[in-house]
């Protein structure tokens, strides 16, 4: 069937399903800034918003929407920011709760590394765990000097392509390269001024 | 403007001549502006030239390995370290030549094909869209070879087939649908993003055949896309395996939950389409288009560009974002085509061509005027311009920004780049030093209350300096300083 034979009905059928199918889905538009959904993040907003506003009680609340964020460092790796974190809202110690939220940012950033080295023959893990750990030192940005900014990104970098790549059917496939994966772990950690408790000492 | 028949070859030749010189002469002019990475969209493809990766934003979220490929075989070959500029750039040249053969192949009339390549030019975004390094260009050039290929009003190859044998047309219209199926898969693979657009043509191409024949056409060209889809999609999970699947989960449940409508208004998304559109066009523009858009949906020649236009039109006033012009990328292709169809067509009629006449040369006036106002003597890209204001500090600064983040972190890292997607973060730190704001929105006085909590006054009267945009598309940056402590007047 030639266009010219449509009817003009089946023509403006077309185009009016095609303008109903479009209007019912779901719109966006795009910037790729956000980090995405991340507990500590979102409440790091929150907590530090009401901090500015000098909101306690706001705070105890942003706080509480993360509070598992914290107690797992203390359960699992001997870090008791969630102690810290509690006793600077008590006593409404601005400094003291900023701290404790960097130290759980860096915390965060090392955790993942430390996990990413655990799984570094699941590369899908250990990639994913790197990556992320990534939007969380940029969180860190005005807490690091410009050297430890440039050495925590090159350590990142470093990281990442340490863990090799296992390719499609053996195709691209690079070993992963614990070494030296080790050693940008301990780059980042000195960039972050930061190691975690139960750090491995290797 | 019809071609003199006594001397056609001296008519062909001025046609020629002046094509080439409409050509050189606009991109001629155009390379007098550098060839920056003006966005992070397009820092992400620039990175992707030396290693490719979804998850590292190296390029991001969907990866086009199809115009990734192009610009590493574009980078061996010029060396250019904006390569995906550079092959933007080109991509707008292969375009307009597009246009031409397009108007020639339909109407054969150069005088015609040469309007349209004047009109297509003449269009405000053009300048955008070969400058910007992104993939807008080079898939919509795929795009434009899939038209040429399928003509977009005829059955595909009928008239030559019917001549031959049942075989041969059989063999014929599977080949045929085989390169315009592999183009359109090229398209995609460039720019996943023309699926809309690709889609609304197959479907379209559905009613050009009589029954199992389009099938049979639209099959293959699935077929076609499939194989291409799959060569990309195992180039991208070799670089990031399964991972790649949980960054596409992240960055759509981000675009649908996070950051979603980024515009500056809360006007409806038709309305701020239309706003771009007639920032792009003029209000005079837009209402001539749109009448010639209207004409061209009842004439038969015409038809299937102009419902494509109307298709795209739907998604993107429903899935783009109206701030980026480069969206209208489609309808630059399409319209010049259509009107030059629409006046070629009228031109038949004597009587009407004293009319004629005055609708072309308003048409060009209009969008010519309205876009030659635009272009600006900047030569950098205003991040670049930001970038190099601060370059000349040796103190670390504190920017926040709400545009351009990684060009910022990837140009100035010596200095503290803070996201303004997340304001209450950024504030809290600016509480210690003054810092500096840098906008892709000029700060009405609301907006400047809330920053500063209606407390204090910026240094310097609010804007310190502005970057301006080079051309349209490209977004003025606006740079305000703001003094130490202001937000804790009030606590």
């Amino acid at each position: 069937m030639q266009l010219k034979q449509l009817t003009r009905t089946s023509l403006t059928a077309f185009i009016l399903s095609f303008f109903v199918l479009l209007f019912s889905a779901q719109s966006f538009a795009y910037s790729y800034a956000a980090a995405g959904k991340e507990p500590l993040i979102e409440g790091r907003e929150a907590l530090l918003k009401a901090l500015s506003a000098n909101d306690y009680s706001a705070v105890q609340t942003a706080y509480d929407s993360m509070q598992k964020e914290f107690v797992y460092f203390n359960e699992h790796h001997g870090l008791a920011v969630d102690e810290q974190m509690q006793t600077a809202i008590t006593n409404k110690d601005q400094q003291g709760v900023a701290t404790a939220l960097i130290t759980t940012i860096k915390a965060e950033v090392m955790r993942r590394l430390e996990g990413a080295e655990q799984n570094i023959n699941d590369y899908q893990v250990a990639k994913v765990l790197v990556v992320k750990s990534k939007l969380f030192i940029d969180l860190l940005a005005a807490d690091l000097t410009a050297e430890n900014r440039q050495l925590a990104d090159t350590a990142i970098r470093g990281a990442l392509s340490s863990i090799g790549n296992p390719g499609v059917f053996g195709v691209g496939q690079k070993p992963a390269d614990l070494t030296r994966y080790i050693e940008y772990r301990t780059n980042l950690q000195a960039a972050l001024q930061f190691t975690l408790p139960d750090a491995p000492s290797k | 403007m019809h071609q003199v028949s006594s001397k056609p070859w001296r008519a062909d030749l001025i046609v020629c001549i002046s094509l080439i010189a409409c050509i050189t002469g606009y991109f001629g002019l155009l390379n007098y502006y550098s060839f920056d990475i003006s966005s992070d969209d397009s820092l992400y493809f620039q990175r992707a030239l030396t290693h490719f990766s979804v998850l590292e934003f190296s390029p991001h979220f969907p990866g086009y390995p199809g115009f990734v490929w192009l610009e590493r075989l574009i980078s061996a070959i010029s060396s250019h370290p904006n390569s995906n500029v550079l092959l933007s750039f080109l991509s707008a040249i292969a375009l307009t030549f597009s246009v031409f053969v397009y108007c020639y192949q339909r109407m054969q009339i150069k005088s015609f094909a040469l309007f349209a390549v004047l009109l297509f030019l003449l269009q405000g975004n053009i300048a955008e869209l070969a400058l910007n390094g992104l993939s807008d260009a080079s898939a919509l050039w795929f795009f434009s070879l899939y038209l040429l290929l399928t003509r977009f009003h005829l059955p595909l190859g009928a008239a030559p087939l019917l001549k031959t044998k049942l075989q041969s047309l059989l063999q014929r219209q599977t080949f045929t649908a085989v390169i315009s199926g592999s183009l359109l898969a090229a398209c995609l693979a460039t720019r996943p993003s023309y699926l809309p657009l690709v889609a609304s043509a197959m479907l379209l191409a559905l009613f050009y055949y009589q029954g199992k024949q389009g099938y049979q056409q639209l099959g293959w060209q699935i077929f076609s896309i499939t194989l291409v889809g799959i060569i990309c999609a195992l180039y991208v999970f070799m670089q990031d395996g399964w991972a790649y699947i949980e960054e596409g989960r992240r960055f759509t449940q981000g675009h649908f939950t996070i950051w979603g409508n980024t515009t500056s208004t809360t006007d409806s998304r038709l309305s701020q389409w239309l706003t771009t559109l007639t920032n792009t066009y003029s209000t005079l523009g837009v209402i001539l288009l749109t009448s010639m858009l209207t004409i061209g949906l009842y004439l038969p020649k015409t038809r299937g560009l102009s419902i494509l236009v109307c298709c795209w039109f739907a998604w993107i006033i429903r899935g783009q974002n109206p701030e980026n012009i480069r969206h209208l990328a489609v309808f630059s292709l399409l319209l010049p085509i259509i009107c030059a169809q629409l006046l070629e067509h009228v031109y038949q009629t004597k009587r009407t061509r004293p009319a004629l006449y005055i609708l072309s040369m308003t048409l060009l006036a209009t969008l010519g005027y309205h876009s030659i106002k635009q272009f600006s003597q900047q030569k950098n890209a205003p991040v670049l311009q930001a970038s190099q204001f601060f370059e000349t500090m040796d103190k670390q600064q504190m920017i926040i920004s709400n545009y351009n983040i990684d060009n910022l972190r990837h140009n100035l890292p010596q200095h503290v780049i803070l996201d303004r997607h997340y304001q209450s973060s950024s504030n809290y730190q600016a509480q210690q030093q003054g810092y500096w704001r840098l906008s892709s929105n000029k700060l009405v006085f609301d907006k400047l209350s809330i920053d500063k909590l209606s407390t204090d006054k910026p240094i310097n009267d609010n804007l310190v300096v502005s970057f301006k945009g080079r051309f349209l598309g490209e977004r003025n940056l606006y740079l305000y300083y703001f003094d130490l402590n202001h937000l804790n007047a009030q606590s």
